[in-house]
């Protein structure tokens, strides 16, 4: 892809979009609905004209190549089954323009409903099978060609939770097996990262951020990605730099922060806006002031969550959100009930710090 | 406020029995949840204590009252469904009032009924303001002010946060969990959706079936479910379950599936009453396993298959004697083909009779 460009009338649905996959890939495109990721998927599949830019696949140049040439299957997320049609004609179907003589047909049917493990539903409708046997099924009409490329549009996000999760996991060893280059789209950033070798951050139709799940969640280059990415989101606080006696403070009110551990220089930002970024997971709670730099804080609300309990507390801070409240993770036998006082503070190397004017992670 | 007590309610529609002999109390003041898949009663025993259903037997209270026989408008509740039925052209003060005017309530007692929920909802600044002008959050606000505002004994909340995305949905969990404490109102709240249900809920009634199969706080049902149904709709990911055959030998009683050999001290006392050959199931939650390349004490072998990063987690997807199990640890240096070490923390591990599916141990 290559500077991929797409507009409505007058809404760009894709933006200059760039990137590109190695041989085998599995790349994720994260983004909540309307960042554009079908659109691009359409594009890629030949079924909507790029305004603007390149599509490659292989080494061919395929903006003038017609859908059915261009040798890439998609699937989604409503399945589209024949309802007619019994789970075999729906897998042989995409082979009848090859006119594969009869007993190969059948087959590459058998070997495709083997891996997806659905030998036994062959002679079923669509009506009669579950919301998973449905999804391997649409799975397998996109396999059994052997394309070049999988564009998999949403394919999860009509399952119920359990079997999202069961399904994902599945997903990942065939694309492993098959070794075929797949494209995710996801609006979750748990498929995303569970599924795909790298995910491509995107928004507005932008690519935000291109890296291995590793990477993006330790490492976020993006404020709408840091804060995308995770369950329950990376906490912001905006605060303004201050330099006060020589020491980098972020200044948000009662709440004041240290920044003198952090190796970058931050010289440039001084009053400017900045946010604090630090994740539930980082957030330290105490019953008492352990540390010099912990604040005050009030329970607000426990979620009893599990493995670990959320705790949501109210701080005097310009905390982002509708309920201006930091979350935290509580430790384990940390038990805490609503307007109880508790002192945070945070862990040191992972607070990140985002020019609030770019959106740009300064660390 | 007041307690709400059902006692052996049943609901038939024709021949299909949708609530089946339901007992709930529900304590002044708690957070009530009914968690199960659809189709199981949950909104149906909602619908009969809120008086949209007749109950065919069985007993329902509100406080002292029995209600059976009152319509819904006596018996002083709010039920409120998903947060959409607003009127989209009335301003956030009508939203407001429109439940006391309904009741003939006196207009200064409605300016003050109205004004002291926003206060509570910290939405006094909008209450000028036509829905279509408010934020997201604010209509959420706005909806769950029309449900406070006539501080009924009890809130009747049927999958209220069902429609909101991802993002909403977590911070009106907080907010409404927050709410309710402070206006400490007992509250009754069907959900489908068990990390909705364990975060918010004092106790959770979990239903199957038309029928309550567990009352009990998080802790109890995470980590002692009564059945294999609430072991495995508690949870996410689920717990594994391995089917296994129980042997003892030589006065040792070890759970056996194929290659897959499980001995335990603790279980020899447990299970002591227990046939040899019986076939059990033995359940173990994916954050209870403990996974390592080196033995160290580990006792059982495996393989990983895959491995899911998430964040500073990862949920290893592991092959142990052929059966498929999932561990959510760490995040370590692993991948997939890995051989592993594997320990199951032995206070964890929950037994299952394979044919009622009932709780051993």
């Amino acid at each position: 892809m290559k500077n991929l460009t797409k507009k409505f009338k007058d809404v760009t649905s894709v933006d200059g979009l760039t990137f590109d996959t190695s041989e085998g890939e599995c790349l994720a495109l994260l983004g909540p609905s309307g960042a554009g990721k079908t659109t691009t998927f359409r594009m890629i599949a030949g079924l909507d004209k790029p305004d603007e830019g390149e599509i490659y696949i292989g080494d061919t140049l395929v903006n003038e190549v017609e859908p059915q040439d261009r040798d890439v299957a998609m699937v989604f997320q409503s399945y589209a089954l024949y309802p007619n049609y019994t789970v075999f004609e729906n897998l042989s179907s995409p082979l009848y323009p090859r006119k594969l003589p009869r007993d190969e047909a059948r087959k590459m049917v058998e070997q495709t409903a083997k891996i997806l493990r659905i030998e036994h539903l062959l002679q079923r409708l669509p009506r009669q099978l579950s919301g998973g046997e449905k999804q391997r099924v649409a799975i397998g009409r996109a396999i059994i060609r052997k394309p070049k490329a999988y564009l998999l549009d949403e394919p999860l996000t009509n399952l119920d939770a359990k079997l999202r999760v069961e399904m994902r996991a599945e997903l990942k060893l065939l694309q492993k097996e098959l070794k075929t280059t797949t494209l995710y789209a996801t609006p979750d950033y748990l498929e995303a990262m569970t599924i795909a070798d790298r995910v491509a951050v995107i928004n507005h139709g932008r690519l935000l951020q291109l890296d291995t799940p590793n990477v993006i969640y330790r490492h976020p280059t993006d404020l709408f990605a840091a804060g995308f990415i995770g369950s329950p989101s990376m906490n912001f606080i905006e605060g303004t730099l201050v330099d006060k006696d020589g020491k980098m403070l972020l200044d948000a009110g009662e709440f004041q922060y240290d920044l003198g551990e952090i190796n970058v220089p931050l010289d440039m930002f001084a009053g400017k806006d900045l946010i604090l970024g630090i994740r539930p997971e980082h957030v330290i709670l105490s019953k008492v002031r352990a540390q010099k730099d912990s604040s005050r804080g009030e329970v607000y609300a426990v979620e009893h969550s599990k493995p670990e309990a959320i705790v949501d507390i109210k701080m005097s801070a310009r905390i982002v959100g509708a309920l201006s409240v930091i979350r935290a993770m509580a430790p384990k036998d940390f038990t805490t009930e609503i307007g109880d006082t508790v002192w945070v503070s945070f862990v040191g190397d992972r607070v990140h710090i985002i020019d609030k004017s770019s959106g740009k992670v300064v660390v | 406020m007041a307690k709400v007590k059902l006692d052996t309610v049943t609901k038939k529609f024709r021949e299909v029995v949708a609530v089946n002999r339901v007992s709930i109390e529900v304590e002044d003041g708690e957070f009530m949840a009914l968690l199960g898949p659809s189709g199981c009663g949950k909104t149906t025993t909602l619908r009969l204590i809120a008086g949209l259903e007749e109950a065919d037997e069985g007993s329902i209270h509100i406080g002292d009252v029995l209600v059976n026989n009152l319509p819904p408008s006596e018996r002083d509740l709010s039920m409120v469904f998903q947060f959409y039925a607003m009127y989209p052209g009335m301003n956030a003060y009508n939203q407001l009032a429109f439940p006391l005017r309904m009741r003939k309530v006196p207009r200064n007692e409605i300016d003050r009924l109205v004004k002291e929920a926003a206060q509570t909802l910290g939405i006094t600044d909008i209450l000028d303001r036509p829905l279509r002008a408010l934020t997201v959050d604010q209509k959420q606000r706005v909806a769950i002010g029309r449900a406070i505002v006539r501080k009924p004994k009890v809130f009747l909340f049927d999958e209220p946060l069902t429609n909101l995305d991802a993002q909403l949905r977590t911070t009106m969990r907080a907010e409404l969990k927050h709410l309710q404490k402070k206006l400490g109102v007992t509250t009754i709240f069907v959900t489908h959706d068990q990390l909705e249900a364990i975060t918010m809920a004092d106790r959770i009634a979990v239903m199957n079936d038309g029928k309550i199969v567990q009352i009990g706080t998080t802790d109890d049902l995470y980590d002692n479910p009564a059945n294999l149904f609430v072991a495995g709709f508690i949870g996410s990911p689920p717990m594994n379950f391995i089917d296994c055959t129980l042997s003892k030998r030589d006065g040792k009683i070890i759970l056996e599936a194929g290659d897959f050999k499980y001995p335990s001290k603790k279980l020899n006392d447990l299970l002591k009453d227990q046939a040899d050959g019986s076939k059990i199931v033995l359940g173990i939650r994916p954050e209870y396993i403990d996974v390592s390349k080196i033995q160290n004490g580990r006792t059982i072998q495996g393989s990983i298959e895959i491995v899911e990063p998430v964040g500073n987690r990862m949920i290893l997807d592991m092959d142990i004697g052929g059966h498929p199990v999932k561990a959510d640890v760490r995040a370590f240096d692993i991948s997939s083909g890995d051989k592993v070490w594997v320990s199951f923390d032995e206070d964890k591990v929950r037994v299952f009779d394979k044919s009622s599916s009932n709780a051993l141990v």
